[in-house]
């Protein structure tokens, strides 16, 4: 028996749940902050898609503010794909991943604590870029500040949700980094129409009073798939 | 006779009968004519591919909670005939909409998200294709199962209100079609489950018999065997 000689009360008793999770969360921004080798490529990538829509498409004169909210949300998603595949990937690779199986809890807060990270993940990506959206491809920011920043909020969460679970499905498989694009984007569809539709909505592009109804949808997306993940992790993690 | 070959020759004979009835004994539609015929067909498809990934869902949650492996062979069977039969709906859907839109494809409700169906059961397919270990592919095909059966009435109502152009032919104020044609499609959809049955029930024997032929070349090499 290779027990530690000494062992304090507070130790030895387990964590608490959310505790487990805010430890998992602040691991992740901390080794995001010492590599920098997820939310650099986002960014850049971000940048890189906005400029490309920029030449392709503003060069030719057209006026971009009927596709704007399609083009926003799709680019977004990318970028949050290259997030999520490295976000069980790396602990696959440097074989932590068994370390955090380890830890006598529910495994849930594996989930949760990966979700709320690649949501700060994205969420970052998008404050810094979505300003250089309006800007450079020349579209109006005029919708309400805040309907428009809910409607962030919830098409980001649905995709960081749904999003870590099945890149912790694809991590197992041969071929990860194709696969995953693969399974995320069918499942999205409709928080991509959800999203798109509110954000159109209150661009003033769709229906101007339309946004209440899609945001409804986009609200029902993330609480299923933000519980039927809760659920189906732990199969996923069983060795 | 077996059970098989009684439900091989029961399924047989159904589908002769839907045949008969489809295209000699329904009469023409009033607007597409013989073009119409398709719609026996492409109804019994639709119907046989939801059924079917019903019925994935229906064997994923009991695989995941039993940990028996035949649920996932039933699992597979029906993933792979479902794929067949909702490929059959979307081209006969294409088929018919050249004629009665003049266009092959449409982006409306109905369309998409069957085609988003077709999308995620192919990506199952893909998944059981990449995971080596079998325990952990059934594990992983029967949650995307899961995922993917959840997101059918997601799709489904989130494009409910677009506009749609896809008849509705069976709704709550009953059938809008003449008593001839309402029989042909009945016989048409019960064929086509009786042919899914029996489809799954082979797959199923098949995904076993695979599974005991592993088996002994696994035991076959333990003992220093060359198994190939």
């Amino acid at each position: 028996m290779n027990r530690p000689r000494s062992v304090s009360p507070e130790s030895s008793r387990p964590a608490g749940w959310w505790q487990q999770v805010a430890a998992l969360v602040w691991k992740e921004l901390r080794a995001e902050v010492r590599t920098r080798e997820t939310l650099t490529p986002m960014v850049v990538f971000a940048l890189v898609v906005v400029t490309v829509f920029g030449f392709g498409l503003r060069a030719t004169g057209t006026d971009l503010t009927p596709v704007f909210p399609g083009l926003l949300w799709i680019s977004f998603y990318f970028v949050g794909l290259l997030g999520l595949g490295r976000s069980f990937s790396s602990e696959r690779a440097q074989e932590t991943l068994a370390g955090l199986l380890l830890v006598p809890a529910d495994r849930s807060f594996i989930f949760v604590g990966k979700a709320l990270a690649n949501l700060v993940f994205l969420g970052v990506v998008e404050l810094i870029s979505l300003p250089l959206f309006f800007g450079l491809l020349g579209v109006p920011f005029t919708a309400p500040v805040l309907p428009f920043c809910a409607t962030m909020l919830l098409g980001t969460v649905g995709f960081a949700s749904i999003g870590t679970l099945l890149s912790a499905l694809a991590a197992h498989t041969r071929a990860a980094e194709m696969l995953l694009p693969v399974l995320v984007f069918p499942v999205l569809i409709p928080a991509v129409i959800g999203a798109v539709e509110t954000t159109a909505s209150l661009l003033g592009v769709g229906d101007p009073l339309g946004w209440k109804r899609w945001l409804g949808l986009l609200l029902a997306y993330d609480a299923l798939f933000v519980a039927l993940p809760l659920v189906l992790f732990e199969y996923l993690m069983e060795p | 006779m077996s059970t098989r070959g009684l439900l091989a020759w029961v399924t047989f004979v159904g589908i002769l009968a839907a045949l008969f009835l489809a295209f000699l004994y329904a009469p023409p539609d009033a607007k597409l004519g013989d073009t119409q015929r398709l719609f026996y067909f492409h109804v019994a498809s639709a119907w046989t591919g939801l059924l079917a990934f019903t019925v994935v869902c229906v064997a994923s949650i009991a695989y995941l909670r039993t940990g028996q492996a035949r649920w996932d062979r039933l699992a597979l069977a029906s993933t792979e005939v479902g794929l067949l039969f909702i490929t059959m709906a979307v081209i006969t859907g294409s088929i018919w909409a050249r004629f009665a839109w003049g266009t092959w494809w449409e982006w409306e409700p109905r369309l998409t998200s069957a085609f988003i169906l077709w999308l995620m059961y192919a990506a199952i397919l893909l998944v059981r294709n990449l995971v080596e270990e079998p325990e952990r592919r059934a594990r992983y095909a029967a949650v995307f199962g899961i995922i993917a059966f959840a997101d059918v009435p997601v799709v489904f109502m989130s494009v409910r209100w677009w506009r749609s152009v896809h008849p509705v032919v069976v709704s709550a104020a009953g059938l809008d079609l003449e008593p001839p044609m309402v029989l042909a499609m009945v016989v048409a959809v019960l064929a086509f489950t009786l042919l899914y049955v029996m489809l799954v029930g082979e797959r199923v024997r098949l995904a076993r018999l695979e599974q005991e032929l592993a088996e002994c070349k696994r035991a076959w090499r333990e003992e220093g065997g060359d198994a190939r």
